[in-house]
């Protein structure tokens, strides 16, 4: 089943998944790795329990197939269910305590929109905890948008689409994210390097 | 997350839909909620398209210029005479459009603003036309004359025309065919009104019409009037009471 539907674009396997249900699982292939690196950046505090959730998400995105919208891209309408639920289990674990999420991506958000020059070795590994750190202190009305804008790589629309906001208004979330971001960190750990 | 990770996720979640024997839900679930969000937001918007157009004849039909006969202060007369309830409605049912707008399939691609300035500009058009056409008119009378104590909670007009004694008086009249004009007021007493009045446009005198009289009382059921006016609308039912 599953090498069957690769060559099948996402629209198209959402209908045969609602006439058959195993083709889901193909959707399911496509989106599980992507999809449980997104609800670990957005509550690094529920990866221990990632299965858990993933499988929540991926229910609820069953359970929802009759309600895409094929005006949107399939992926924007995973993330924003995604999004949703991971933004809603951040509201209830309020309590639980921070824990640090680094890979590479963090690293290269560093490098690419913060750091001023190429850094040696020592302090790749320093920047990618700092980076996380300092994300997951942000207000998660900014840190959703520096995931989705620059870990997740997505554009301007898609980000308005997972977000249900105005592209002009995600356009202005990133510029406030960005600055308050390198706030924070100049705060923390001094001038980026 | 490793590929045999991803495989045990995927064949937990087909397990469940199986084991559960889940479903997508139909499609009409989700067309409903669409079309009802879209629903409420219009009738928010058509509400307050009403609510303004009942303001606005309140406020260009109220006589503004009797405070002193009244016995009020200006600024008393018009926090009195303003439709509070309407102003209120229209406070509420535009962020209410626009929030329930902004809950549509596309109503989160439009920005706050203009979604909210948009429902302002046609929550006037729309209530200035009410206004034009006598729908907002005979909207206020409809409600007046069929819930109860409304005018307790709108403003209470009619009364304000029944103390002769302030040189304010309103009623039916009964009988014009000379001068002097007889006429009902509307607590059921029979005044006989004297003088020549400057007669306001609108008003014929005419048997039936109802009129508001600027004067003074000069007699046990006698009124000197100096003006004449038009009464627009409905009489509030048990208007001082």
């Amino acid at each position: 089943m599953y090498n069957t539907c690769e060559e099948k674009t996402d629209e198209e396997l959402v209908a045969l998944s609602i006439e058959d249900q195993e083709y889901f699982g193909c959707l399911m292939k496509r989106y599980t790795a992507p999809l449980s690196r997104y609800i670990i950046r957005i509550v690094p505090s529920f990866r221990d329990s990632i299965d858990d959730v993933l499988q929540e998400v991926f229910i609820k995105i069953y359970l929802n197939l009759n309600g895409f919208d094929p005006d949107l891209k399939f992926s924007s309408w995973v993330y924003r269910i995604t999004h949703n639920h991971a933004v809603s289990l951040l509201r209830k674990e309020k309590s639980r305590p921070k824990t640090v999420s680094t890979d590479n991506d963090e690293y290269d958000f560093f490098e690419r929109y913060i750091a001023d020059s190429q850094p040696n070795e020592k302090e790749i590994r320093y920047a990618k905890e700092e980076v996380s750190y300092v994300l997951n202190q942000m207000d998660i009305k900014y840190r959703e948008v520096l995931i989705l804008r620059y870990l997740e790589e997505m554009d301007y629309d898609e980000i308005g689409d997972i977000l249900k906001k105005p592209v002009g208004t995600v356009g202005t979330l990133i510029s406030r994210a960005k600055t308050l971001f390198k706030e924070e960190y100049t705060k923390r750990y001094g001038q980026a390097t | 997350m490793d590929k045999q990770h991803e495989d045990n996720c995927i064949n937990c979640v087909m397990g469940r839909i199986k084991k559960d024997h889940l479903t997508p839900k139909p499609k009409w679930t989700f067309l409903f909620h669409d079309y009802s969000v879209l629903a409420i937001s219009l009738s928010a918007l058509i509400i307050g398209s009403i609510s303004f157009g009942i303001f606005l004849n309140t406020v260009l039909t109220n006589d503004w210029d009797i405070y002193q006969q009244a016995g009020r202060g200006f600024w008393e007369h018009v926090w009195k005479s303003l439709p509070m309830l309407w102003l209120i409605f229209i406070i509420i049912c535009i962020p209410y459009s626009y929030y329930a707008f902004s809950e549509t399939e596309k109503g989160y691609h439009y920005k706050q603003s203009m979604i909210i300035s948009l429902s302002i500009l046609i929550s006037l058009i729309l209530g200035t036309l009410m206004y034009i056409t006598g729908f907002a008119e005979d909207t206020d009378d409809y409600l007046m004359e069929t819930i109860p104590y409304y005018h307790y909670i709108t403003g209470n007009h009619t009364c304000l025309w029944l103390h002769p004694e302030k040189g304010l008086l309103a009623g039916m009249i009964i009988s014009s065919t000379t001068n002097p004009v007889i006429i009902v007021d509307f607590e059921g007493n029979q005044w006989v009104t004297t003088g020549v009045p400057a007669v306001a446009k609108d008003v014929r005198s005419r048997i039936g019409e109802k009129i508001k009289i600027i004067g003074h009382m000069v007699g046990n059921a006698v009124f000197e009037a100096s003006e004449f006016r038009h009464w627009d609308g409905s009489v509030e039912p048990n208007p001082c009471r």
